[in-house]
């Protein structure tokens, strides 16, 4: 368990002060904002000048046309006031054809295109109107002038000639009048244009400060709600990757408050599980100290046993008693091996295993059990199952945790309980089947069964067991699946076989025969254990075996007897008081070298090495307990190897 | 300078217009909905015994006031704007009966548009006036159609010499032309168009054009009813063969017409309003008529006015002072809505001029229809 204190980012209730929005909801708010700020202005455009420019656009199209008609209005006034003053004026008769003139030209008038009201603007509608009327009756009395001179009436012409000529002024006023309306009304409607130009101006101003304000709100948005608490997770994951089991952000409501509360949950469930798994830690050291504690007296009971069965002049009686303490204790140390083998499972390379051993292993280790719930555990190993490259001591522990599985789900039920493990070959595929007849898995938890922290046990599991096994058997190409048994469920873990790269080891009964008598004649076997039963059983077996032994109680006492007579072999233990093995190796690799390769290291816990220790070759290391035949074996081919090299 | 309604606010003028429009929405539902008479004339005198029965009668939802403009401040107004623009502020107006003639409506018609106040036009016939604005409702057919029903008659009576007497204005120019366009193709011709004012010297005018070579056999009035009985006396003296048939307009002076009629067939008429005394909504009218103190017969102008009111009163009643559910009422007539029973027959706007024109000749008592 990491030993940093808990770094709170926020307290609780500034959490519970979040803002109950959602992420979603805010982001939809931002986009729906920005899209009608965006809207807005090119509205606004529209709103405001579009109007003013169409109504420039439509009534200048017809007060120009207005204009074009006042002009030629005009010419033609002016034209018909000149005829019509001059044929008034005129002393003499008038004739038909400078009547015919008047008259045309009359027509003229009359007919010479007029504004139209509908098109231009309000104001410029009375002055038109007037000149129209005045135009009108302007036209009327030309007309009753022309028509009275054709009727031969010329002081009736001359009279009508007079009056209209009198209206001239009154219509040349009219067209001037309308003509100043006609510029009025552009010059208002140019004004208008103007005022909705400032208006315009004032609007987009104040839209691009309301602008600036709506980015820096959403910055601020963006901050509160996104970069801030991504920055928290951040941090919080850096905290984590680093050690820190307790760190936590604070959680809000929305998505990333959500995330912030996931992160939490799974903060807390590994500082539990780091917790448990530092007290498997302190378990796994703890069995390893007992199980060396154990293995000696073991080994001196076993040595003694075996050192007493070769002795020849034994009963029969006896000698089965001593077999059955042999035996038993050698079982024994086997089951303390298998449990410190599974507690130190470390970075074992991938090598090619005997599928049936591990999973025979495995079953020695929890066949304790059975006894215990009264199961009945049937094995079968098919001969022709392949071995697999993996590495076994992971392997076991996938045996171990399902078998354990099918054990705890046994206790489960009454009646007959059996767990079934058959090992057998299916095309290219080694396969293990470890089937129980017990409750099954759930629906519920079948579907998430190999996810982490997913347990059926409540507290008492981690929830990894069956996840860790799977990624084990991925790892070494294979896979772990689970079907239903009906009853009871059913593991299937295959892996890909491999050809033997040695012949497979048969498992096979320890026979012990007891023919090593004068194997060892002449060698000077220094034997170094503090164990003083452990000692004395080894050596009084080798002596029987004729070898020349002496004893040391550690690694400083062997020094001694080293520097006194050189040694053949010397039969090491690594746990000693004053000079433990290590330290021995050391000395003589450094001071007598020659001697290095003829130690063979004999402890009861070969996996306890620190890494600063001096390597020992596999080939000169042996786990108590130890068969003494196979010691006497190992001693010799200690032996002989030295002696060829010394050769 | 004429400063046109600018839509240029400040934003604190924007809330202060909001907050008064709220408060004057607020008073007008109290005010209630005003419709605007736009009349002028001695006329307008049919409509308030009228509108009192009107507001009293069972079932009416909203009481409607009525704005009539005063004839003495019509010689003042320059086309009609000042009226327009005066009803356009009253508050509550929802629609406006008016303004007498094409060319005042047309003028007035866009400041109406602005606001969105319906405008009915009960007299005025240019074409014009049904695309002016979407909220203007011509009542009566147009110049248009009066022209070619003028014309269609004329070749019915096989008469080739036309004259023409035309009051000098949109509603002259558009009978007349659409007259021309009628006897297009046909044989028959128009000798002249003789342009006449109230100031016009009409003794002159008749006889410059009876002494047009070859003679007119029908003339055509289209001008103001007593001009156009001066006209008619004055021909009829020199040439009591002819055919005269007047516009619509020589309806005040019809019973001088008929009177001076050499016979009856010489004279025709057309108008939008053949009396029916079945008819109950004519039968109301002419009691109001009589009661009002307008004097002399009716015309079909005071129909058109009398119905014209009639409508807006009862989309009113219903709608109240919106303007935009007026406007919608009046829409829906003979589409959603049965068209408008008045005076002049059934009303609704289904088409651009609701109300056609006929034409009708004197007889001992009256005037009858020309089949």
């Amino acid at each position: 368990m990491s030993g940093a204190s808990a770094t709170p980012l926020a307290t609780p209730g500034e959490s519970k002060a979040r803002s109950a929005r959602t992420l979603r909801r805010t982001l939809f708010t931002a986009t729906l904002l920005m899209v009608s700020y965006g809207l807005a202005l090119p509205s606004l455009v529209l709103w405001r000048l579009q109007p003013a420019a169409q109504t420039l656009e439509d009534e200048t199209t017809a007060t120009t046309s207005a204009f074009s008609a006042l002009r030629e209005q005009n010419r033609v006034f002016q034209s018909v006031v000149s005829i019509a003053r001059a044929l008034d004026e005129q002393t003499g008769k008038i004739s038909a054809a400078e009547r015919q003139v008047l008259e045309d030209t009359v027509r003229h008038l009359r007919d010479a295109p007029r504004a139209n009201y509908n098109d231009i603007g309000a104001p410029m509608r009375p002055a038109f109107a007037d000149l129209i009327g005045l135009t009108d009756d302007f036209v009327a009395m030309l007309d009753e002038g022309v028509r009275a001179h054709k009727l031969g009436e010329d002081s009736t012409f001359h009279d009508r000639m007079e009056r209209a000529l009198n209206t001239g002024p009154r219509i040349s006023a009219a067209l001037e009048e309308a003509q100043l309306q006609g510029l009025a009304d552009l010059l208002a409607r140019q004004q208008r244009v103007r005022e909705a130009n400032q208006t315009l101006l004032f609007w987009t101003a104040g839209w691009l400060a309301l602008g600036a304000f709506v980015v820096w709100y959403l910055a601020y948005l963006a901050r509160q709600r996104l970069i801030q608490p991504l920055e928290l997770l951040e941090r919080g994951l850096t905290q984590l990757s680093a050690g820190d089991l307790e760190a936590r952000i604070p959680e809000s409501q929305d998505e990333l408050g959500r995330l912030a509360s996931v992160f939490n949950r799974a903060s807390d469930v590994l500082r539990r599980r780091a917790e448990e798994q530092g007290r498997f830690a302190a378990a796994g050291q703890l069995l390893a100290d007992v199980a060396h504690e154990v293995n000696n007296p073991l080994m001196a009971i076993l040595g003694t046993a075996e050192a007493s069965l070769a002795s020849d002049d034994m009963k029969l009686e006896s000698r089965a008693d001593l077999e059955l303490i042999r035996d038993q204790a050698f079982r024994a140390g086997q089951l303390l091996s298998g449990l410190l083998r599974f507690v130190r499972v470390g970075d074992e390379p991938a090598q090619i295993v005997d599928l049936s051993a591990v999973v025979a292993r495995a079953i020695d280790l929890v066949a304790y059990q059975f006894p215990l719930h009264s199961i009945e555990c049937v094995t079968q190993f098919a001969p022709d199952a392949k071995p697999v490259r993996a590495a076994a001591t992971r392997l076991e522990q996938v045996m171990v945790n399902l078998l354990t599985n099918a054990v705890q789900a046994m206790a489960t039920i009454s009646g007959r309980r059996q767990i079934e493990v058959r090992v057998f070959q299916h095309e290219g595929w080694s396969c293990v089947a470890v089937c129980d007849i017990g409750p099954g898995v759930s629906s519920a938890i079948r579907e998430r069964l190999f996810q982490p922290f997913s347990t059926t046990k409540g507290d008492r599991g981690t929830g990894l067991g069956l996840y860790i096994c799977r990624r084990i058997a991925r790892e070494a190409g294979g896979d772990l699946q689970y079907t239903d048994a009906r009853p009871g469920a059913r593991f299937l873990l295959t892996l890909p076989s491999c050809e033997p790269a040695i012949p497979t080891p048969v498992l096979h009964s320890r026979e012990i025969t007891i023919n090593n008598i004068g194997q060892l004649a002449g060698l000077n076997i220094l034997v170094v254990d503090d164990e003083n039963g452990v000692r004395t059983a080894i050596a009084r077996y080798l002596r029987r075996s004729g070898a020349i032994v002496r004893e040391a109680s550690h690694g400083r006492d062997a020094l001694i007897q080293v520097a006194a007579e050189r040694p053949d072999v010397v039969l090491l233990d690594l746990r000693m008081p004053v000079m433990d093995g290590y330290a021995f190796m050391a000395e003589v690799q450094k001071s007598q070298p020659w001697l290095a390769p003829r130690v063979l290291v004999l402890s009861g816990d070969l996996a306890a090495g620190h890494s600063d220790n001096p390597p020992v070759p596999p080939a000169r290391m042996m786990a108590k307990p130890v068969v003494l035949q196979d010691l006497v074996r190992r001693l010799k081919e200690v032996a002989d190897a030295n002696a060829a090299r010394t050769r | 300078m004429y400063r046109y309604p600018t839509p240029a606010v400040r934003p604190c003028q924007l809330i202060l217009a909001v907050a008064m429009a709220a408060g004057l929405a607020s008073c007008a539902d109290d005010i209630g909905p005003v419709i605007g008479i736009a009349m002028g004339g001695i006329d307008q005198a049919l409509l308030p015994a009228r509108q009192k029965r009107f507001n009293d009668s069972v079932g009416i939802r909203h009481t409607v006031q009525l704005r009539l403009m005063l004839p003495n401040t019509y010689a003042e107004d320059n086309g009609g704007l000042a009226w327009a623009n005066e009803l356009v502020t009253t508050p509550g107006i929802v629609g406006v009966v008016g303004h007498e003639g094409s060319r005042l409506a047309l003028q007035a018609a866009p400041i109406y548009r602005q606001r969105g106040i319906v405008q009915i036009v009960p007299t005025g016939t240019s074409s014009q006036l049904a695309t002016v604005s979407p909220w203007t409702f011509p009542l009566v057919a147009s110049d248009t159609m009066q022209g070619q029903l003028l014309a269609r008659h004329l070749l019915d009576r096989k008469r080739t010499r036309i004259t023409l007497f035309v009051q000098d204005d949109e509603y002259g120019r558009g009978i007349a032309g659409a007259l021309e366009r009628g006897l297009a193709g046909s044989n028959a011709v128009v000798l002249e168009k003789v342009s006449n004012t109230p100031d016009s010297d009409f003794d002159l005018l008749v006889r410059s054009v009876l002494s047009h070579v070859p003679a007119p056999d029908a003339l055509v009035l289209i001008t103001q009813g007593p001009l156009a009985a001066s006209i008619a006396e004055l021909s009829w003296k020199r040439d009591p063969t002819l055919l005269i048939l007047g516009a619509d307009a020589t309806s005040t002076g019809a019973s001088a017409l008929r009177l001076l009629a050499p016979a009856p067939d010489l004279a025709v008429l057309a108008t939008y309003w053949v009396p029916d005394t079945t008819n109950v909504a004519e039968q109301a009218f002419l009691r109001d008529f009589r009661e009002s103190e307008i004097g002399g017969e009716p015309q079909w102008y005071h129909a058109a006015m009398y119905d014209a009111v009639g409508m807006l009163n009862a989309a009113a009643a219903s709608e109240g002072n919106s303007p935009t559910g007026v406007r919608a009422w009046l829409r829906s007539l003979g589409r959603t809505r049965p068209s408008y029973q008045g005076v002049l027959g059934s009303i609704d706007f289904t088409g651009a001029h609701p109300i056609p024109a006929r034409l009708v000749r004197p007889t001992a008592t009256g005037w009858e229809l020309v089949k």
